[in-house]
């Protein structure tokens, strides 16, 4: 399973007509690459994110898939094109169990009980302690177990792409780890496009092949991690919070 | 005032509360899991308690005979749910695909405007006529008292409906979907469902129960265009009784309501029949306000 | 100079030409267009919709026939109906009222069927002084406030009591019970029945059981009722309830070993039959006419009318509405105008046609009899399944002595 190209062109969109909270952002994922797009608030990170995967109908500009275009389709399009979102936050069903948490993840794959039932194995291979509970209803799983599940879940039909909207906010640093190792696990796993939001800068980098620095809905500098090293982009990010531009 | 009632007849009324219970829960639960699931209340769930017994009357009295009133209850069923798949993409719809800022009043307005509708429409195609499809099923005996033989079948078929919703919801790929659409509405977007097509379904189904309640009732209680009222009524004093959004409140709360009803009819006054369910209705919200099974929003 | 004059001279007369002409256009469309009659009447719940629906079908009726029986009133005046929804709500009757007054310029108003509606218009009634004529309203304070511009062809509670108590008596009914809706009429014929009785020092034992109109379990009422071993069930049930008792009375075990009685003209329409095949029989009910007590030419014309439109006979609903607007129409050719208060003056003193052959009155009498004309009250007895109601059994007739 090889990852999916994703290309953003001069992509605009916000919540407000006439408002547009994502302005002209223009980025390549390569297949099976990780991109990383970091920030202070408002950038517009997370509403980058969400216009990809179809909340959001841009405005402008165009969105595409190993070339072709999606920014006019919804969620449930995208996602049976093989692109997963795990929004910020928990995004489980807290009264279903593990595993029915994990099988609504196999959603588009419904139709092919064979298949799904395999992909669960998998999961469950990559993901032990879930196996171990599949049983729990999932607002009885630990912080971290939870994390765990989120993840898992998106994973479960082999996404060729994956949108990740700031895994770590409000978790303790052994949290986040875990949760990096969890993304890296799925990497290694499927080859699986990552487009990563994080406020945790260090944690992103260290996982990115490509950095992307967005400020006031704009993109104001990319380039690959060796060049957006962690010092440059801290300074990158002083920059636009003094005002000055980048 | 205290009516003398052997342990026999309060056994019987115990029965005929419960059995009553039965399809009080079939008109709550529509409203309740439409509410879960779309996080809407419909205000109208009477009016297609109405329309599902004068589509019962309909096919039983024009195309199939009382004898096949069974044949007749999935189409009565189908055809509701088709109507409210319909209703809910013309008229709800619009609140869940942007422009609609208020959703709670837009619903509410949306709603209370279609049971008026549905209401007087109904009664001006109608006139002023009361119908029964009839019944050929014998009654009965339950000690000293003699119940309808379509009282005892709508309590019967009542419950296998439920059992079959409770099958849908566990151990289809469409319910799953459900129960997770009432537990995070982002997330079964993200799982790849279409929501908008689930919405539609799950009123659908709501609003199919509420008619299968009224076609099973028609040869008991008469179809007539203001057959629902008492049925919007009683759906909303459950879903209080027994929590909003809770399933097992709905059904649980229906058979309170059946026995509350009956059992002061039968040890108090008969006169008070309808208010015997609102004292209980106070009385859990003093205790418990979220209701039997209602729980406060729960996020992982 | 002189042409000038000339001119404003042509002008003067030129303006008062067509003052003139205008005027008299004026005179005559006032005279050719059309009276209008109002009628508040329940067409939407919470108020009862099949009593209004049958009460506007009499009205319409009435109207047809005044227009192309009598050719109108006034020397060709056609009538018109203007129908205003009360819903049985107080307020909104009020609402209704003025509209038809103030803006569609009702001389007259009627088609009341909640007394509690009525109540409240007769208020409005009583300061306007457009006169109101009550169509199925039972309570008392509709006409016992003895408000000049209210009348009343309605069946009242003491004189349905009455009727049925001389019939309890003669058939020596020593145990009633009475299944009644907590509506005015339910609980007032429950009241007048216990009253007189107590006037009349009778000997008869009652048990009263009541029950909300929306209610569709009854079986506990009925329960209780057969605890009291009555020898007689008075059904004071008003549409579905009347039916949900026959039905769950024969469930209960107490109907057709007891006696029963419908208060009113229910199963006198044909769906008696497809709602009740076979507990239908044997029922006692009351009715306001039979073969035995014909209609006028006017009733005759209505029940034909009726028949082919309807494909029923004309329930009691139907018969006083459309007597009500035969009335107001007789009133406005007596009082020789449209005006109100004219009218007020010509029903209060005039004898009128109505759908029966009772002459109708409304006299100057005491309490609620006050301005109140009631048709006769006849008991009638179906002895055998599919019964057409002409053909049922006629007990006795039943009027007011006055």
């Amino acid at each position: 399973m090889s990852g999916a190209h994703l290309a953003i062109r001069e992509l605009s969109a916000g919540y407000q007509p006439g408002i547009d909270v994502v302005r002209e952002v223009t980025l390549d994922l390569p297949p099976g690459r990780v991109t990383a797009v970091v920030g202070p608030n408002g950038a517009g990170k997370s509403t980058l994110l969400k216009t990809v995967f179809g909340f959001l109908r841009p405005r402008a500009g165009q969105v595409t898939l190993d070339g072709r275009p999606i920014h006019s389709l919804g969620p449930h399009r995208i996602k049976g094109l093989g692109v997963g979102y795990v929004p910020q936050g928990l995004n489980l069903f807290p009264q279903l169990t593990v595993e029915e948490n994990l099988r609504m993840g196999g959603w588009t794959l419904r139709r092919d009980g064979r298949r799904l039932r395999a992909r669960l194995d998998q999961v469950y291979d990559l993901f032990p302690a879930l196996r171990q509970h599949r049983r729990r209803p999932a607002h009885e799983l630990s912080g971290g177990q939870a994390r765990m599940l989120a993840t898992a879940r998106e994973v479960v039909p082999e996404p060729r792409l994956l949108l990740v909207d700031e895994p770590t906010a409000g978790l303790s640093p052994a949290l986040s780890g875990q949760v990096y190792e969890f993304l890296a696990t799925v990497r290694r796993a499927l080859g699986t496009s990552l487009l990563l939001v994080d406020q945790q800068i260090q944690e992103a980098l260290e996982i990115a092949d490509h950095v992307v620095l967005m400020d006031l809905g704009r993109v104001r500098a990319q380039g690959p991690r060796a060049e957006m090293h962690l010092a440059r982009v801290r300074a990158l990010i002083q920059r636009c919070l003094e005002g000055v531009d980048g | 005032m205290w009516l003398a009632v052997s342990p026999g007849l309060l056994a019987q009324f115990t029965l005929a509360g419960l059995m009553m219970g039965v399809l009080y829960a079939l008109m709550a639960l529509g409203i309740t899991f439409i509410y879960g699931v779309m996080k809407t209340i419909n205000w109208a769930m009477g009016e297609f308690y109405m329309i599902g017994s004068f589509v019962q009357y309909l096919i039983v009295s024009h195309l199939l005979g009382p004898d096949l009133w069974w044949l007749a209850l999935p189409a009565t069923a189908a055809s509701v749910f088709v109507l409210g798949m319909l209703v809910q993409r013309l008229l709800l719809r619009p609140m869940f695909v942007g422009g609609v800022e208020r959703r709670d009043e837009y619903a509410t307005v949306i709603t209370i405007a279609l049971l008026l509708l549905l209401r007087s429409l109904a009664a001006v195609i109608n006139g002023p006529y009361q119908h029964t499809p009839g019944s050929h099923l014998p009654d009965v005996t339950l000690g000293p008292l003699s119940v309808p033989g379509a009282e005892v079948a709508a309590a019967v078929v009542g419950v296998l409906v439920l059992g079959l919703f409770f099958l849908l919801l566990h151990r289809t790929w469409p319910g799953l979907a459900l129960r997770a659409a009432a537990q995070n509405r982002i997330g079964v977007q993200t799982a790849g469902v279409d929501l908008l097509r689930l919405d539609m379904v799950a009123f659908g189904i709501g609003v199919s129960l509420a008619a299968v309640a009224g076609g099973l009732l028609a040869p008991v209680y008469l179809v007539y265009p203001t057959n629902g009222a008492v049925a919007t009524t009683k759906g909303f004093e459950i879903i209080v009784i027994g929590g909003l959004g809770s399933i097992w409140g709905a059904l649980v709360g229906g058979l309170l309501l059946g026995l509350a009803e009956a059992l002061g009819s039968a040890l108090i006054a008969p006169a008070y029949q309808n208010a015997y369910g609102f004292l209980l209705l106070i009385l859990l919200l003093l205790i418990r306000p979220i209701g039997l099974f209602g729980e406060r929003a729960r996020v992982v | 100079m002189q042409v000038h004059r000339l001119v404003w001279a042509a002008m003067a007369l030129l303006v008062v030409t067509a003052t003139a002409c205008g005027q008299n256009r004026l005179q005559s469309s006032s005279t050719t267009q059309p009276i209008t009659v109002g009628l508040i009447t329940p067409l939407s719940p919470p108020g009862d919709v099949a009593s209004g629906q049958l009460i506007q079908r009499g009205a319409e009726l009435g109207v047809e026939y005044v227009n192309s029986q009598l050719h109108g009133v006034l020397g060709g005046r056609k009538l018109q109906l203007a129908v205003e929804d009360s819903a049985g709500k107080n307020d909104q009757g009020v609402n209704d009222y003025r509209l038809l007054v103030t803006e569609k310029k009702a001389v007259a108003v009627t088609g009341f069927f909640h007394s509690s509606v009525n109540i409240a218009v007769n208020e409005v009634a009583h300061q306007i002084g457009v006169p109101t004529i009550s169509t199925q309203g039972s309570a008392a304070d509709i006409t016992a406030k003895h408000y000049p511009e209210t009348f009343r062809t309605h069946v009242i509670d003491p004189i349905r009591v009455s009727a049925w108590l001389q019939w309890i008596q003669e058939r020596g009914f020593k145990r009633v019970a009475m299944v009644a809706e907590t509506t005015d009429y339910g609980v007032g014929l429950v009241d007048e029945t216990q009253r007189q009785a107590r006037a009349k020092g009778l000997d008869i034992a009652f048990d009263a059981e009541m029950f909300d109109h929306s209610a569709t379990d009854l079986t506990p009422q009925l329960l209780k009722v057969k605890a009291f071993d009555p020898d007689l069930l008075i059904n004071i049930g008003v549409g579905t309830p009347m039916d949900l008792i026959v039905d769950q009375a024969r469930e209960v075990g107490l109907y057709p070993q007891v006696p029963m009685l419908v208060s009113y003209d229910g199963p006198v329409r044909p769906q008696w039959w497809q709602l009740h095949p076979q507990d239908g029989n044997g029922v006692y009910f009351i009715a306001y006419y039979s073969p035995r007590e014909p209609l006028s030419n006017a009733g005759q014309w209505l029940a034909r009318r009726y028949q082919e439109r309807y494909h029923e006979p004309p329930v009691y609903s139907s018969l006083s509405a459309f007597g009500d607007v035969l009335v107001i129409a007789e009133a406005i050719q007596r009082a020789n105008s449209a005006d109100p208060r004219k009218i007020t003056a010509a029903l209060a003193s005039g004898s009128f046609s109505s759908w029966t052959k009772a002459t109708v009155s409304f006299p100057n009498a005491p309490g609620a009899y006050y301005h109140t004309w009631s048709p006769p009250v006849l008991i009638l007895h179906y002895t055998q399944p599919n019964q057409d109601w002409q053909h049922a059994e006629l007990i006795e007739t039943y009027s007011r002595k006055t």
